[in-house]
């Protein structure tokens, strides 16, 4: 059936590609292998612990190469620094053999050793990374970065666990509680925790660099154990904060270290030029193992940050192509059309988060009154108009079928209206919200028909929208002071926990104030199980809780969506945008397929 | 007069303190925080960043610290470019902002005052006024409006200039020409009246009555008084252009003060918000104190520094 | 003819004065023409219409201007009716306009007046602190005006301090919409006066000295008879030619300011958010940029050309 439909649809595009369609602008290729990218925005550092974002990833992969590459299609980690790997059967232990011929741009050797100081100089407070909660991942890791403590039994030897048989962590605070035995009748797990201890002669161990597990056997092994089984781990390897930086530099030229003239690095590329709000130019590394594959002689990035600037820079043919998220969303509509559109599935959802600490949100019938009376079907077709997918789940559409993804809530504006006046607001007599959102895209616009839904449902809901600058909006709602607010949420890696994690009870990324233990043990479950389909099944009956509560309200499951010149090659629309330059080439003849035969 | 000069550039010191420290705690006032992203990092590493920059010290501790540091002109690392400090960008926005405010000014003088003087000698001619009228529109587009609408003419539909960008002569030409358009009334409008009101002032008509040559009386008598208006209007708004228009660098995707500055503001980046805004202060006091000086030399009623 | 001049008007010859060049100029007439018609047409105009400015219709969005479903200039990407919107929004835009120009020629004049009378000291202090005020962020100073004192704990004792029925539509009003309105003001009032105030303050540095001031002192006049009577109304060309010029400058800063998001509260809007949308859709609804530019351009010149008159009548020149 399924592929009847899509038999179907490839008729209808084959039908509307009778009459060839545009490209938008010169399609000319430059005179040379030059690949010029619209980034979006200046790259905050180029040192890899230091990048907070997509913008700078996007550069710095391109610097640094991490024991794995993205796969520039699917995102599968792929051999780079290391060219081998084994995992043990739990996935708590991997070993990467590195390959002898990879080397730093000074022509030292890449070896394990680098990959042990690199990630223990991510970890280090001093560092000051804001990416280092992607390491938690590792032994010990968590615990050296934040200063919190294991707790070991004296006679064992053994550090105290959880019901899954992950190391308990406390903060030193939590600890001198327990010591004081000053407990609050709220902190319950201390309370329980102290009773535990009470049974054992124990100590607080802190964490020191060396007790990261990740450990170097000789110079092309690197071992790495992990606080809990993680078959998603080799994934994580290929993110910038995993990748490796030179201690030679560093220990040299302290913060400058990442200028051109110091830069020591080990991708395909180096760095020619920094010129903030200008942009930033990369040059072909000579001495990179995989030289021989690389195409592009130069590439540069661009900060351009207006949409209809970037537009006109890349109609112009000043621009090759454009990460995701820089088109004008007034203009996709027209763009669409073109033969250089480029679109496809991405891991962002767009959601209202939910203040469920105080009424009438408090109430769940509200919450799903709300929910059910939003049109996102309509929303997706008619305002965002760029293929985003109606949701009625936390999780994007697409983890490649890995991912048993709960369907979620729908539209029925009649239940909605039964379920508030069952809450005591009839029509939405007496209902009153603030919802509140950024400046920037099409938040306005999507706010503003949201509340024409619920209006249309309600008549007498009463909904203030509020408007604030980025950074005093992240402010409020950190602060709670809200009752909607509109949110969106990018996966850091291809896995469901990237998303589900951020509702934990303690995740700070999680400002509803919903906390509910039946979800958090089933994603501790998951986080603990080794089988990869029992983990997801544990993930989606987690996903079901959350969307049987809704402290957070879906609306739709985005898309990337950009322009890239016909003389491109092998930069392709993936679920996370993140685009590795090796496998990218500008072609004069635009037949030749890249050398992954794509 | 040396003795006033030196007495304002003292004065300056002070000033540029009151500014600073004002800015120090309107910036700390305002809501929001640096390096807050949408995905928000566990408490602990918010802890470690803040303690990177001192943002964990009270607020007395981190202004003695920006203090002591900036007697010694150190502005300190930005935030939002953890890799340079403040100085580094603010030379990296002046190298944009400087060309383009100064070449945009230039150019509304160079039209403004002729376009004013003639206003006010024909007023009647039908050429003038519609000058004068453009002029208005130049005014009342927003630049928002104007800058795209030349670079679909001129970029996109000519091929003369490329849309945005930076780094050529070529590049220069659409922001100046848009920035500038602003100003040309202004400048025409003031120096129009101003040569209006020297006309009829007494001086001039018995000027004319003891036959001195017109263009004698319009240069010496005339036009002297009138630039008086526009002077006084050129000190800031030379100094607004040179510290960076928002607007232009955004359209134009130009790296000057003013794309530094939003970028600053938008993150919070304390230490780079009060690098910028001390640059735009000490342009404004120089260029003030040029313009008092400007209109002294034109204007023999007025007596610099004393009671008038 | 200045010393005539100062002696002051009587309100007749002032009247008179000021509409003679109106009925000398077809421009100016047409200008005061449109502006009423601009006037009328926002303020009765959308009790007249079939669909309100926050009506949405997602079916209809960017439907382009028609006579056949009503929406006579077309409909955003939401389906709301342009013309709804550009009438309510002239509304907000003109009233924010004319407030903020208000309170900024009050505040400019005199504070320049004085700070260029007095001289010396004053002066020097008076225009010093213009210079701090002239270098602080106004992004910020915008900022903490907007977030800090749209907050409940300062809208109510304003409610109070008004004498208003707490929850009456007034109150409710100022606890919504109204107190960003209120704020736009202040903030845009506040901050576009220190250039007028500079050159009031020039151009009475350079009147003071003139002999009518002389006279007018030896005639026994006091200081501020001398500064309103005799010196104000002898700058009183400049000043008129720049606060007319603030009009359109209040405009664009307002839709700056949209512009950064601290503007209006949606679903209202000004003309210059407005323009600001349609730039943003211009090639696939051109309509959208059309009518709001055209409308707030057209407007905006037309203040200009009034304001000219009036300054021409001021000056005694044709």
């Amino acid at each position: 059936m399924k592929r009847l439909v899509y038999i179907g649809i490839g008729l209808l595009l084959l039908g509307s590609c009778a009459r060839p369609a545009a490209y938008f602008g010169k399609i000319e290729p430059p005179d040379e292998a030059v690949l010029r990218v619209g980034n979006g925005a200046d790259p905050a550092s180029l040192d890899p612990h230091r990048a907070p974002g997509s913008v700078e990833e996007q550069i710095v992969i391109n610097l640094f190469e991490g024991l794995t590459e993205y796969d520039p299609v699917t995102l599968d980690p792929i051999p780079a620094v290391a060219e081998a790997w084994d995992v043990n059967e739990r996935a708590t232990r991997f070993r990467f053999h590195l390959r002898r011929t990879a080397r730093w741009s000074n022509g030292r050797p890449v070896t394990a050793w680098d990959f042990v100081y690199s990630w223990r100089r991510a970890l280090a407070p001093e560092t000051a990374s804001p990416n280092a909660y992607l390491l938690y991942y590792i032994k010990n890791a968590e615990a050296y970065n934040t200063g919190k403590v294991k707790v070991r039994d004296r006679r064992t030897g053994r550090f105290l666990t959880d019901a899954f048989g992950r190391e308990l962590l406390l903060t030193p605070e939590e600890l001198d509680r327990i010591r004081r035995g000053d407990l609050p009748s709220g902190a319950r797990h201390l309370q329980e925790l102290r009773r535990r201890l009470n049974d054992h002669p124990w100590e607080a161990v802190t964490v020191s660099a060396e007790a990261v597990g990740v450990r170097a056997l000789d110079d092309a092994t690197l071992e790495v154990e992990l606080e809990a089984p993680t078959a998603f781990f080799l994934k994580l390897t290929a993110i910038g904060v995993y990748r490796p930086v030179p201690r030679e530099a560093i220990e040299r030229y302290g913060r400058a270290w990442t200028r051109p003239e110091h830069l020591v690095n080990n991708g395909p590329f180096r760095l020619v030029e920094f010129t903030p709000g200008r942009h930033v130019v990369l040059e072909k590394n000579p001495l990179y193992w995989d030289a021989a594959r690389v195409r592009l002689h130069r590439a540069v990035f661009y900060p351009y940050d207006e949409a209809t600037t970037v537009l006109n820079l890349y109609k112009a043919g000043e621009l090759d192509v454009l990460v995701s998220g820089l088109l004008p969303p007034y203009a996709l509509r027209r763009l669409r059309q073109k033969r250089d559109y480029v679109s496809g599935p991405y891991l962002l959802s767009y959601f209202l988060l939910v203040n469920v600490r105080r009424p009438p949100l408090s109430d769940r019938r509200v919450r799903w009154a709300l929910a059910l009376a939003i049109d996102r079907e309509r929303l997706c077709r008619r305002l965002l108009a760029a293929g985003q997918q109606p949701s009625g789940a936390f999780t994007p559409s697409d983890f490649q079928g890995t991912y048993p993804r709960p369907s979620g809530v729908g539209y029925d504006p009649e239940r909605a209206r039964q379920l508030l006046a069952a809450a005591g607001y009839p029509e939405g007599r007496g209902l009153r919200l603030r919802f509140l959102y950024n400046t920037g895209a099409l938040h306005a616009q999507i706010a503003e028909a949201i509340q024409a839904d619920w209006r249309r449902a309600f008549p007498f809901i009463r909904v203030e929208l509020i408007n604030q600058e980025w950074q005093v909006y992240l402010d409020t709602v950190r602060l709670g002071d809200f009752d909607i607010a509109r949110r969106s949420f990018s996966a850091d890696f291809s896995d469901p926990t990237s998303f589900l994690d951020s509702l934990l009870a303690t995740s700070p990324n999680n400002p509803t104030g919903w906390a509910n233990p039946e979800y958090d043990r089933l994603i501790q479950q998951a986080n603990a199980e080794s089988d990869s389909r029992r983990r997801m099944t544990l993930l989606a009956r987690a996903e079901e809780v959350l969307l049987d509560d809704l402290p957070i309200i879906p609306i739709y499951s985005s898309v990337t969506s950009f322009l890239r010149k016909p003389y491109v090659r092998g930069w392709h629309a993936n679920v996370l945008d993140r685009h590795p330059l090796k496998f990218v080439a500008v072609e004069r003849e635009g037949t030749a397929p890249d050398f992954l035969g794509r | 007069m040396g003795g006033y000069i030196l007495k304002r550039i003292l004065l300056a010191i002070p000033l540029l303190w009151l500014i600073l420290t004002l800015t120090f705690f309107l910036v700390r006032w305002a809501p929001g925080k640096p390096f807050r992203r949408e995905r928000a990092i566990p408490a602990e590493i918010e802890a470690h960043l803040d303690r990177h920059y001192g943002l964990d010290q009270p607020w007395y501790v981190q202004y003695a610290n920006y203090m002591r540091g900036l007697a010694r002109l150190d502005f300190g690392p930005s935030y939002r470019y953890p890799d340079a400090t403040v100085g580094e960008i603010v030379r990296q926005g002046l190298r944009a902002s400087v060309p383009i405010g100064v070449a945009a000014y230039a150019l509304a003088l160079g039209l403004g005052l002729p376009l004013g003087v003639l206003a006010a000698l024909r007023p009647q001619s039908a050429g003038v006024r519609a000058l004068m009228g453009l002029a208005v529109f130049g005014v009342v587009t927003p630049n928002f409006v104007l800058g795209p609408l030349l670079v679909l003419l001129f970029s996109l539909t000519l091929y003369w200039f490329p849309p945005a960008g930076w780094g050529e002569g070529r590049h220069l030409v659409l922001p100046v020409v848009t920035l500038s358009a602003a100003y040309v009334a202004y400048i025409a409008r003031l120096t129009q009246s101003g040569v209006q009101r020297a006309l009829a002032q007494d001086y001039v008509r018995t000027a004319h009555a003891k036959g001195v040559h017109p263009r004698a009386i319009l240069l010496r008598h005339v036009l002297r008084p009138a630039l008086l208006s526009v002077l006084s209007f050129t000190g800031p708004s030379l100094a607004f252009l040179l510290a960076g228009t928002v607007v232009i660098e955004k359209i134009f995707a130009i790296p000057g003060l003013g794309h530094f500055f939003v970028q600053a503001a938008l993150n919070r980046d304390y230490t780079l918000i009060l690098g910028i805004v001390s640059f735009t202060a000490i342009a404004l006091i120089v260029l003030n104190l040029l313009v008092d000086i400007a209109i002294a030399l034109l204007d023999p009623r007025v007596t610099l520094g004393r009671g008038g | 003819m200045d010393r005539a001049r100062s002696e002051g008007m009587g309100e007749k010859s002032s009247v008179r004065r000021i509409w003679a060049p109106f009925r000398a100029r077809l421009s100016a007439r047409l200008a005061a023409g449109f502006l009423s018609l601009v006037g009328i047409a926002v303020l009765i105009g959308p009790m007249w219409l079939a669909y309100g400015y926050d009506q949405t219709d997602l079916e209809l969005g960017l439907s382009p201007p028609s006579l056949m479903n009503g929406h006579y200039l077309g409909t955003d990407i939401l389906g709301r009716d342009l013309l709804a919107r550009l009438l309510y929004g002239g509304r907000l835009s003109l009233l924010v306009a004319l407030i903020a120009t208000v309170i900024s020629t009050g505040i400019g004049v005199t504070y320049g007046a004085i700070s260029g009378y007095f001289g010396g000291r004053v002066d020097e202090v008076m225009m010093r602190a213009v210079d701090v005020l002239f270098s602080l962020p106004y992004f910020f100073l915008v900022l903490v005006l907007m977030a800090l004192f749209a907050e409940p704990e300062v809208v109510d004792p304003m409610i109070r301090l008004l004498r208003l029925r707490p929850d009456g539509a007034m109150a409710e009003w100022l606890r919504g919409p109204g107190v960003r309105l209120v704020l736009l003001f202040a903030a845009l009032g506040a901050v576009s006066w220190l250039t007028l105030a500079r050159i009031v303050r020039g151009q009475i540095l350079a009147l003071k000295n003139e002999p009518f001031v002389e006279a007018a002192r030896a005639a026994g006049a006091g200081t501020w008879t001398i500064l309103f009577r005799h010196l104000l109304p002898n700058a009183s060309g400049p000043i008129i030619a720049y606060t007319v010029l603030t009009v359109p400058s209040v405009m664009l800063q307002e839709a700056f300011i949209s512009f950064l998001g601290l503007g209006l509260q949606a679903p209202q809007a000004s003309w210059g958010a407005l323009v600001h949308e349609g730039m943003q859709a211009m090639s696939v609804a051109p309509w959208l940029l059309v009518f709001p530019a055209g409308i707030m351009v057209l407007t905006l010149v037309c203040f200009y050309i009034v304001g000219e008159t009036l300054r021409e009548a001021h000056e005694g020149h044709p």
